[in-house]
């Protein structure tokens, strides 16, 4: 048994391969019979930089999101915002995600939201992704993560 | 979603009055004019305390250099004819009037000091400025008479006509505007004050850029009255408020007209008032105005060559200063979460992120809620 949305039709890597493609037109996609490697260049807003993001994923499995270029600046203590300590980043908790999903609804644009939100913490100290009720010390410091490129 | 327009909006919404510092504006200013009116039992019976200046045009700023605070200007009129009234007994007479609205109960017990030609109501945190005037009876109409710094002689004015003419400048946005607004609220419609034009945001911008450009030599800055009536020349009603904010220092000059040696601004509803005739006596004024004008120019071009928040951030606090560019900061960050929330984010081409109103987003690319998480690794 699982919750209606497990048990919907899987999305195959072919497709979420397709579908990044849509978004990112000049991304490049490697396929394999058990995972998909994807490279993708995305700007999340007019004033911010562009990214070269990595997206590599098997089937079933929460895909891993890093940022390839530019490298990502840490506060003096190494840490940054919602990055597991593999350096990459941390875009859902359990239950945000299955694999009826296309990644260009999920992952993709939480990443772009992610960049967008860092951008904005490396201005202001502030991580505003988490909600205006997690924005005192106590919650800021929570969130933060040793970070290796 | 993160362009110019919205960050400078986001920005400029942290220097507004709030709506419960408007209401207690107008209720300050009403309470007075009840004042006076019992004052000025034994006048012909018009008498009145208006708003006037930036409050009367929306184009507010928070005083950068007095802790944020709020400057009010009106004008209390007395109902009574030009030979009635020396310059010096008027304005005795309103700060008499004044003194006694401040004792009484309701006032919140402002402080009251004097200026030149004018009376300072001095509550924490807003400065109510009132300058005394008689109705100009020979032009009529909203024209009055106010007295000269010396306190000695009679001048014209028109702020109500002035007011009015801005109004003009940006009437049928102001009426989109309004509509825009009345439709987002559900109501059938929203007063004018509710909204702020993109002329009203551009002059609040460059009054807010001019302050932070002159700290420390404050008396060198040029007079809203001309960053005002300059900015609404040069106004051409198209693009958005970066575009707009952008382009209008590099034309505001081009309303400056010398006239035999004199620098002339006339006041467009007032036939012979210069509003550069300062500048005649102290040249520097003018060298200090387009000294201001091509750093508002460059600045403003530079928002648009970067290339990363965390630079442009920076940038906006060193134009606009702390209060603006955190507010900027913010108000990004929480409409970004909060569109995420409601399910109205939507993804385009190469990751640009976007909002859609109404319903949620339907598209394809509609992003779907989240949360962030992080630590070990998995």
């Amino acid at each position: 048994m699982g919750s209606p949305a497990a048990r919907r039709a899987e999305v195959s890597l072919p497709v979420q391969a397709l579908a990044l493609r849509s978004v990112v037109p000049d991304s490049r996609a490697r396929l394999t019979p058990q995972r998909l490697l994807w490279h993708g260049q995305v700007r999340p807003s007019p004033q911010s930089q562009t990214y070269e993001l990595r997206l590599a994923a098997s089937p079933r499995w929460t895909p891993r999101i890093t940022v390839t270029r530019p490298t990502l600046r840490p506060d003096e203590d190494g840490r940054l915002p919602h990055v597991y300590d593999d350096g990459s980043l941390c875009l859902s908790r359990p239950g945000d995600w299955y694999p009826h999903m296309l990644f260009t609804a999920t992952f993709l644009p939480w990443a772009c939201e992610w960049l967008l939100f860092y951008e904005l913490w490396l201005a202001t100290d502030l991580w505003f992704g988490d909600g205006p009720n997690h924005l005192d010390d106590a919650s800021q410091a929570a969130l933060l993560h040793p970070f290796s490129a | 979603m993160g362009d110019l327009d919205s960050l400078i909006r986001g920005g400029l919404r942290a220097l507004d009055i709030t709506e419960a510092q408007r209401e207690l504006v107008v209720s300050r200013y009403t309470l007075l004019g009840e004042t006076l009116d019992e004052h000025w039992i034994h006048t012909r019976g018009d008498n009145a305390v208006s708003p006037q200046g930036s409050f009367a045009l929306g184009t507010v700023v928070r005083n950068v250099h007095r802790n944020d605070d709020i400057d009010i200007d009106c004008v209390a009129l007395k109902d009574v004819a030009k030979t009635s009234v020396s310059q010096a007994e008027l304005k005795a007479d309103v700060g008499a009037a004044a003194r006694a609205y401040a004792r009484s109960a309701h006032s919140g017990g402002p402080e009251l000091s004097q200026c030149s030609r004018c009376w300072t109501l001095s509550w924490p945190g807003m400065h109510l400025d009132i300058l005394p005037a008689i109705p100009n009876d020979d032009a009529g109409g909203s024209n009055i008479w106010i007295t000269d710094r010396e306190v000695s002689r009679w001048l014209p004015s028109n702020p109500g006509g002035y007011a009015e003419w801005f109004r003009n400048r940006m009437s049928s946005e102001l009426h989109l505007e309004r509509t825009i607004e009345a439709k987002r609220l559900e109501v059938e419609d929203v007063p004018e004050w509710r909204v702020r034009t993109v002329l009203q945001r551009t002059v609040q911008a460059l009054k807010r850029h001019r302050d932070i450009f002159f700290s420390g030599r404050l008396d060198e800055r040029p007079s809203s009255i001309v960053i005002t009536t300059l900015a609404a020349h040069a106004y051409t009603a198209s693009g958005d408020l970066y575009e707009v904010l952008r382009d209008v220092p590099s034309q505001m000059a081009d309303h400056l007209t010398k006239v035999q040696g004199r620098w002339t601004l006339p006041n467009p509803v007032q036939a012979g008032e210069n509003f550069t005739d300062s500048w005649a006596s102290d040249p520097q004024r003018a060298e200090h105005f387009f000294e201001w004008v091509e750093e508002a120019e460059r600045t403003f071009r530079s928002f648009g060559m970067s290339k990363s928040l965390d630079r442009t951030l920076p940038l906006l606090e060193n134009a606009f200063g702390g209060r603006f560019a955190s507010a900027a900061g913010a108000s990004l960050g929480q409409s970004l979460f909060t569109a995420r929330q409601r399910g109205q984010l939507v993804v385009g081409n190469r990751g640009r992120l976007a909002t859609v109103t109404g319903s949620g987003a339907a598209s394809a690319y509609a992003v779907k809620q989240h949360g962030f998480a992080g630590g070990p690794a998995r």
